[in-house]
């Protein structure tokens, strides 16, 4: 069987120049949903080309690499418009992260059961619906033509609950709680105090009028909602070909910065070099005002932005630009800033939203009003609006904490439309 | 794949399957600046699965050997308590070819997606569009302990476009799609999605509003479908439904009698490209009647499940690839035709919101749905007046159902990409005209 470097010399050989992404990873997990439990092993792998040659590109992917890969790569070049601006990035050295990988998670199999089976053990009314426990090693490795050969080892643990209440024909809404790593750290007592907390308020709901009220979005709901919006609306292919509402320069909002961290130590999303081998690096996206757009080496040369090394693929497509690992920052800190408001804690129909009018109408399926005495779980409430007002009236943060690829606090925002 | 199986068994496996899944996909795309092959390549490979100790062990790789099944037998995990259903040994291979498939070269088929991009960018002012193929050749082979051995392949083939638009402050974005299982589309006649493209960026822009709050809704088929696959399907998926609303209500009456729900394995229409004649489990699929003359009938499940609700399998396991688990999944999911038209349900509603198209939706186990609309109308008088923007529903499917006033003949199925459990899998949603008395419309509160 060939290796990467043998595929990279004979595009050589052929006046090619040519990319090849590696994954493999190895990982377990454990299911659990009322009777039905599962344990699982994937041992996987999968290989991409990508081929440029006269402003040309192709690609093939498998998940064995042979000669032919590099062939059907090749073949599709000839339906790819000639772009000066289509050719791949030259090596750079990278500064490896530490905090990365930690081999924990090579033997997973005793800590992710202890994940899974502590949820079991419930003493009160807490009705557990699924536990998902998983744990991953994963290798990437970028090698081309033009000098770019790194590769790097990242693990990755997670945890997904789900509970809720139920009395007579009347179910509550479904608490999901999710914890993500690099190592078995999670504090599992904390989802499981949380998800009490959350089924509790919601328990019981009322039909309350919020009109006019401001609305707290906790660090989850603003994962769920306003991170796919910025991911979307920050990228400099989507502001090249005019599909987002922001643009360079333009005031948000003078207390606010929004900033794409790849290298931060307790990010699950950090990486030491992005999908094109390129090293990686902090971007500030809003800082009173849009500051940076990101991109990919392709995208840095076609809208004339500077390259932000924010390349994201999996093997089975060419590169796209993705934020990493995103930190929202308000100036103005509290930890009252739910009292008063509506909370939302997690919304449905997120993807119904326009990310090209950035404009959204979800449901605030976990929700309550705190009046700053107690807590009513609201029943069906309707946010709508759009990501630029939003961010514009953000009023209030508390301390930030992590939510996947989010760091953020919860965000006290004015003049968000509810419906009850 | 045999040998996998009779060593599973020899290490003390009261049951082995094994499911070999290839997909050779290609996906084209052109945009205003840009054409190109987005993806291109062969994603095969094996999953192992054990029931040892009555628990399931999952072995999932490119590839597989004997070291394997040990790792698949050393995974299981659970309390020694699954049970599941058994079928008898059964040989069968099904191939179902496109009835108009011609072989083109990529040149030819970009050719076909340059050509509709510059009918959408010739016809009206676009900021941007794209336009996409994807076909994919389907392999799927499943072996199991009871010597069951079931081959299916089958291949799809889909173009969607989605353009954005901008007229001063107002932006609007649109998209389309026609996917097949059984015929090729890029052979078929593509222009009605332009023009369906173009009315929706039109409507947007110029579009209303609507005024929030509870209102009288027509469902057209589309939403329909959605409704069907979003509010009601999910809510019947038995790893769901035995923690949410619906199962509750097993054997109630919810809805007025002209009320069907069905999920059917079959690509009986057009858009139905739920297509699964066996699922991953090697188990024959069925129609399922969810709701049955308004009364909840059946779940969707697995083995698992038809063991632990004692009810006949229906054959919705389904796993996107080799490297997922199989989980309980819709196919081609609809609300079934009643006898009046669109026309007279639409005289009979006089005020409130024509909703034809939605951007996809989502539910929960409580029942609570959202839905967005990418085109609708206000109906005044029963006539259509102003389209609309920025507009959603939601609701509680259970309210919904008991909601609704009509049904009609008019009937439409519609292909869709369903994700649950962060795997995605092609379905078929579809219905009649639904008119609903009362539903949340959000808009300006």
């Amino acid at each position: 069987m060939p290796d990467e470097y043998s595929i990279l010399s004979r595009a050589k050989s052929l006046g090619v120049s040519a990319e090849i992404l590696s994954l493999e990873s190895k990982g377990y997990s454990i299911y659990v949903e009322k009777g039905q439990k599962s344990g699982s092993q994937v041992i996987d792998r999968g290989y991409a080309i990508r081929v440029v040659k006269d402003g040309k590109v192709g690609m093939a992917y498998s998940t064995v690499l042979d000669e032919k890969v590099l062939d059907y790569a090749l073949d599709t070049m000839k339906v790819s418009n000639p772009d000066k601006d289509y050719s791949l990035p030259a090596g750079k050295k990278v500064d490896y992260l530490s905090a990365v990988y930690y081999p924990e998670v090579e033997e997973p199999f005793d800590k992710v059961k202890e994940y899974a089976l502590y949820f079991e053990e419930n003493e009160d009314n807490l009705k557990v619906n699924y536990v998902h426990v998983r744990s991953e090693s994963f290798g990437v490795k970028v090698v081309s033509t033009e000098g770019v050969d790194v590769q790097e080892r990242r693990s990755f643990v997670s945890l997904g609950v789900a509970a809720n209440t139920s009395s007579g024909n009347e179910v509550s809404p479904e608490i999901f709680e999710s914890r993500e790593s690099r190592r078995f750290d999670i504090d599992i007592e904390e989802v499981k105090d949380t998800l009490r907390e959350k089924t509790e308020i919601t328990s019981n709901r009322a039909k309350v009028d919020v009109k006019g009220l401001d609305v707290t979005f906790t660090t989850s709901a603003q994962e769920e909602l306003i991170f796919p919006l910025i991911n979307f609306s920050f990228s400099a292919e989507n502001l090249y070909r005019k599909r987002t509402i922001f643009s360079q320069r333009e005031d948000v909002n003078p207390k606010l910065r929004i900033v794409d961290s790849p290298r931060r130590e307790d990010g699950v999303f950090s990486r030491s070099f992005d999908a094109e081998g390129m090293p990686t690096q902090e971007n500030v996206l809003v800082e009173s005002s849009v500051k940076t757009f990101l991109t990919n080496y392709y995208w840095a040369r076609k809208a004339s932005l500077p390259h932000t090394s924010s390349a994201s693929r999996n093997f089975t497509s060419l590169p796209s630009i993705s934020v990493t690992n995103l930190v929202i920052d308000f100036k103005e800190k509290s930890k009252d800033v739910r009292e008063g408001t509506v909370v939302v804690d997690k919304v449905q129909g997120v993807h119904t939203s326009n990310p090209e009018t950035g404009e959204f109408s979800v449901v605030g399926s976990v929700a309550w009003l705190d009046d700053g005495k107690k807590s009513v779980g609201l029943r069906e409430i309707v946010v709508t609006g759009n990501i630029k007002n939003l961010l514009k009236n953000v009023i209030l943060q508390s301390n930030p904490r992590r939510c996947g690829s989010l760091i953020s606090g919860d965000l006290r925002v004015s003049g968000i439309s509810l419906i009850m | 794949m045999w040998e996998f199986l009779k060593r599973a068994q020899e290490m003390g496996a009261s049951f082995a399957d094994v499911r070999f899944k290839r997909n050779r996909n290609l996906i084209l795309v052109s945009t205003e600046e840009r054409d190109q092959v987005r993806s291109n390549g062969i994603d095969q490979g094996y999953s192992l699965r054990v029931l040892y100790n009555k628990n399931w062990g999952y072995l999932s790789s490119p590839s597989l050997s004997m070291e394997d099944v040990t790792r698949a037998i050393s995974s299981s995990f659970g309390d020694e308590r699954t049970n599941i259903v058994y079928l008898p040994s059964k040989k069968d291979t099904i191939e179902l070819k496109p009835k108009n498939y011609v072989e083109r070269s990529v040149e030819e088929q970009m050719k076909i997606l340059k050509s509709l991009r510059e009918q959408v960018t010739s016809s009206m002012r676009v900021s941007n569009v794209s336009v996409s193929y994807n076909e994919s050749w389907v392999e799927n082979w499943y072996m199991s302990s009871e010597e069951r051995d079931i081959h299916v392949k089958y291949f799809m083939s889909g173009v969607s476009i989605s353009a954005g638009a901008q007229e001063g402050d107002r932006r609007a974005s649109a998209y389309v799609s026609r996917f097949s299982v059984t015929s090729s589309v890029l052979e078929e006649d593509l222009n009605s999605l332009v023009s369906t493209l173009k009315r929706r960026l039109e409507n947007q822009l110029k579009g209303i509003v609507p005024d929030g709050g509870e209102h009288k809704v027509l469902l057209a088929p589309d939403v329909v479908g959605v409704f069907s696959h979003e509010a009601v399907g999910h809510l019947a998926e038995a790893d769901l439904a035995t923690s949410g609303v619906l199962f509750k209500n097993k054997g109630k009456k919810i809805a007025p009698d002209y009320v069907n729900v069905v999920d059917s394995p079959a690509m009986s229409q057009e858009g139905g490209i739920g297509y699964v004649p066996y699922d991953d489990e090697g188990v024959e699929g069925r129609k399922v009647e969810i709701i049955k003359n308004g009364t909840v009938r059946e779940m969707l499940t697995d083995r698992y499940y038809s063991a632990y609700l004692g009810q006949a399998p229906t054959g919705n396991a389904r796993a996107e690839d080799y490297r997922s688990p199989v989980l309980i999944r819709m196919r081609n999911t609809f609300i079934e035709p009643s006898e009046i038209s669109k026309d007279e349900i639409l005289q009979d509603m006089k005020e409130g919101y024509l909703l034809v198209s939605t951007l996809g939706g989502e539910t929960s186990p409580e029942g609570t749905f959202q839905f967005g609309i990418q085109e609708g109308y206000r109906v005044e008088k029963g006539e259509l007046k102003e389209p609309l923007r920025n507009t959603g529903i939601s609701g509680y499917t259970m309210e919904t159902l008991s909601r609704i006033r009509g049904v009609s003949k008019d009937f439409e199925m519609w292909p869709g990409f369903c994700g649950k459990g962060g795997q995605s899998v092609p379905v078929g949603t579809g219905g009649p005209y639904v008119l609903v008395e009362k539903m949340k419309v959000g808009g300006n509160a």
